[in-house]
């Protein structure tokens, strides 16, 4: 199992982000460096790709505040 | 009297030299947003270099992806369509924003090496330094921040006299060499646009998405509007846009030359005709 964290130097400023879209649906096969999400921080995309290949497992839901560091999603 | 130039922004890390691209004829929505994407996918790939980009898009919304997946998109967007205001979405954030002739596009592509400090804040106030200059050209200082009431609003506004003016966005795409990744800071501008319809526009559209319109109109301002200006929207369009190519030129002449020609770089980089004595 591999966690999907946001990399804490996604952004350099101490704000809150949020998931904007899931690019895959819960339980979906993925591939290692698929583009899985759209994070969005002050007006601001973010890709998030996937760690590694397997079944994604989403843990926060689109629009829930979190910040750096955090654990969004696994792939198991 | 010589006036000194006030002290520009910071520039993104690793950019020597900027690709100057102006497009006066507005382009169809989605050729823009395309060549926009290619444009973010070449420079991250080091096809082409660090890119300014002046440009137009017909008559349009835009939209943030994730509302796509509203339940009402189709059919709001059926009938926006229907009304002469076709729907496209845009990987940046915000929330929808009109397009059309008279709101002047600013797109700054760049990549930024792999552990290379450059954060929002910086970046924002580095899309916002020409527009700023080009605007106290015209003799409207400005102010960054959030205009409460506003379209889209957000941090990194611009504003005239309390009303916004331009409205910024940003695009972080990871996946170029070596870990690098490639930014597209955006601002729109609302050199002439009628105010009314755009904000008639966009609230019929949220309304048809079933969403909240939570801005107002008279947070909203143009150039037009603050110089009073009797010139047709294309005209002053075209002349800002000129005051902007102007001050990315000294910009490039100041930086080439080394940080003493900074103090030597004559007067304001542009003058409007309306200014000049």
């Amino acid at each position: 199992m591999v966690s999907v964290t946001i990399p804490a130097d996604m952004w350099a400023e101490d704000m809150e982000g949020v998931i904007s879209a899931w690019l895959f649906e819960d339980g979906d096969k993925v591939r290692e460096g698929d583009l899985i999400a759209e994070v969005m921080v002050e007006k601001t995309s973010y890709d998030l790709t996937a760690p590694a290949a397997g079944i994604l497992r989403i843990l926060v839901a689109p629009d829930v505040p979190f910040r750096r560091g955090a654990e969004v999603a696994r792939i198991e | 009297m010589t006036a000194l130039p006030p002290p520009a922004e910071p520039t993104p890390p690793g950019v020597a030299s900027w690709r100057i691209q102006i497009e006066r004829e507005p382009a169809s929505p989605a050729f823009a947003l395309r060549a926009e994407q290619e444009l973010l996918d070449d420079v991250r790939d080091g096809k082409l270099p660090p890119i300014f980009r002046i440009w137009q898009a017909s008559r349009c919304i835009v939209v943030p992806h994730h509302l796509i997946d509203l339940p009402l998109f189709a059919g709001a967007t059926a009938a926006m369509a229907a009304l002469g205001w076709p729907v496209l979405p845009r990987p940046s954030g915000g929330s929808p924003v009109p397009l059309m002739p008279g709101i002047l596009n600013l797109s700054f592509v760049y990549p930024i090496a792999a552990n290379t400090a450059w954060g929002l804040e910086v970046a924002y106030r580095h899309l916002l330094d020409p527009l700023r200059q080009a605007l106290r050209d015209f003799g409207l200082p400005t102010q960054i921040g959030e205009v409460k009431g506003s379209l889209c609003a957000g941090r990194f506004d611009l504003a005239v006299a309390g009303g916004k003016i331009a409205g910024t966005a940003q695009r972080r795409r990871s996946g170029g060499r070596h870990g690098s990744s490639v930014i597209l800071a955006h601002a729109t501008l609302w050199v002439a646009p009628q105010i009314e319809v755009v904000c008639a526009a966009i609230a019929s559209f949220l309304a048809a998405l079933g969403r909240p319109a939570e801005f107002r109109r008279d947070a909203m301002t143009s150039l037009a509007a603050e110089l009073g200006d009797q010139r047709s929207p294309e005209h002053l369009t075209n002349e800002f846009a000129d005051a902007l190519l102007a001050t990315m030129e000294a910009r490039r002449a100041v930086s080439a030359a080394g940080p003493a020609a900074s103090r030597a770089v004559p007067g304001p980089a542009y003058r409007p005709p309306s200014c000049r004595a």
